[in-house]
């Protein structure tokens, strides 16, 4: 099973979308793929895969909802719908975790995470158990400076990242089809040797139905087989007997 | 005597008056046995087991694998349908945690808002009655 995490510096960037549509586009290509709602104050799964109740089996584990044969849990699923998830942040912490250990996943080749955005309870608890990461963004300062924290975490824990997805990257016009850019920022991440996978359309259309078609698999799949893995800086043994004759 | 342990006196009564007409309740649980703390304001608790679908005192040597911690108030608007258990749930009215990690416990959660929904059920065909 490879895990996923889809995360992003900021909030309505377009994670879940992306997540969402990545899990059923990984799906429709033949792979088995489990979908984890990992923002557990915040779901938004349910509201597009549908808010079907979760069985519990006699394993005492959850028995995930399926929708478009992707496999999907939610704190949306257990909570009320339109309350607000006002749990301490420790139980928030071990919820995440739990949706992760304590669902009977059965047989998969893809789990996707979708996380809250920045480094809320389920980040800290999650992010370094998964196996890759992959960043959403749209193309602008504020975004960026927020997606570069992420990136350091990812160096902290040595998660190998895929890429980026830049979403709202432009607006197409109806008529002429010219692409009006939005944000005349610069915005990737090559000095970190980050690929963009794709940049999409700020669009009425762009919904979950319309991504799954046109979702860059073929580039996802390349990061998955060539991702970056930012080392953490470690001081180096001879620096350490250095500074120590330097003590002395 | 506590106040919890006076309003489970009650409950337990209620439960043996309507035994034989929740019959179909009892059944789903059987071969299931559970322990609970029921914890109030101030600490005042009591221990339950919850074996076959039906709750009785338990042991004070027996180890609960759940403890439900909620406010006697929110206690008493669950039971008196005022206020819904999923709802309490969520907005962290009333926390069912894992004796063993002390945190919440997502499938007990569930298993307990399935299983009130079918109480409920059966709360209402014996009122219709």
């Amino acid at each position: 099973m490879i895990k996923v995490a889809v995360v992003s510096g900021k909030g309505g960037v377009g994670k879940t979308t992306i997540a969402v549509s990545l899990a059923l586009a990984l799906a429709k290509s033949g792979f088995k793929v489990g979908l984890v709602d990992a923002d557990v104050t915040g779901s938004n799964v349910p509201d597009i895969l549908g808010r079907v109740e979760l069985g519990v089996s006699d394993r005492d584990t959850l028995i995930p909802a399926i929708s478009r044969g992707v496999k999907y849990v939610s704190i949306g699923q257990i909570a009320s719908d339109g309350k607000p998830v006002l749990w301490d942040p420790k139980d928030v912490r071990s919820a995440a975790r739990q949706l992760l250990e304590r669902t009977d996943w059965g047989d998969i080749d893809y789990l996707i995470f979708d996380f809250p955005p920045g480094f809320e309870a389920e980040t800290i608890e999650l992010l370094p158990l998964m196996d890759y990461v992959l960043i959403v963004t749209i193309p602008s300062m504020l975004s960026k400076s927020k997606v570069l924290r992420m990136v350091e975490a990812c160096r902290e824990y040595e998660r190998p990242i895929i890429g980026v997805i830049m979403n709202m990257s432009y607006v197409e016009c109806p008529s002429c089809g010219y692409r009006h850019i939005i944000f005349a920022e610069d915005h990737s991440f090559e000095e970190f040797g980050i690929p963009t996978i794709a940049e999409l359309p700020l669009s009425h259309e762009i919904a979950v139905n319309k991504l799954v078609n046109e979702f860059p698999l073929d580039k996802f799949l390349e990061g998955i087989n060539n991702p970056v893995i930012l080392k953490k800086k470690r001081i180096s043994i001879s620096k350490l007997v250095e500074l120590a004759f330097k003590v002395m | 005597m506590g106040y919890v342990k006076k309003i489970i006196d009650k409950l337990l009564s209620i439960q043996d008056k309507f035994y034989s007409e929740a019959a179909e309740y009892y059944k789903i649980g059987e071969g299931k046995k559970a322990l609970l703390r029921v914890v109030g304001v101030g600490g005042d608790s009591v221990l339950l087991k919850v074996e076959g679908g039906r709750i009785t005192y338990a042991r004070g040597d027996e180890t609960p694998m759940h403890i439900i911690k909620c406010s006697i108030d929110t206690f008493l608007s669950i039971l008196s349908g005022e206020e819904d258990l999923r709802d309490a749930m969520t907005m962290g009215h009333l926390v069912i945690e894992n004796s063993s990690t002390s945190t919440i416990d997502i499938v007990e959660m569930e298993r307990w808002s399935s299983a009130f929904n079918r109480l409920r059920n059966i709360i209402y065909r014996i009122k219709k009655l």
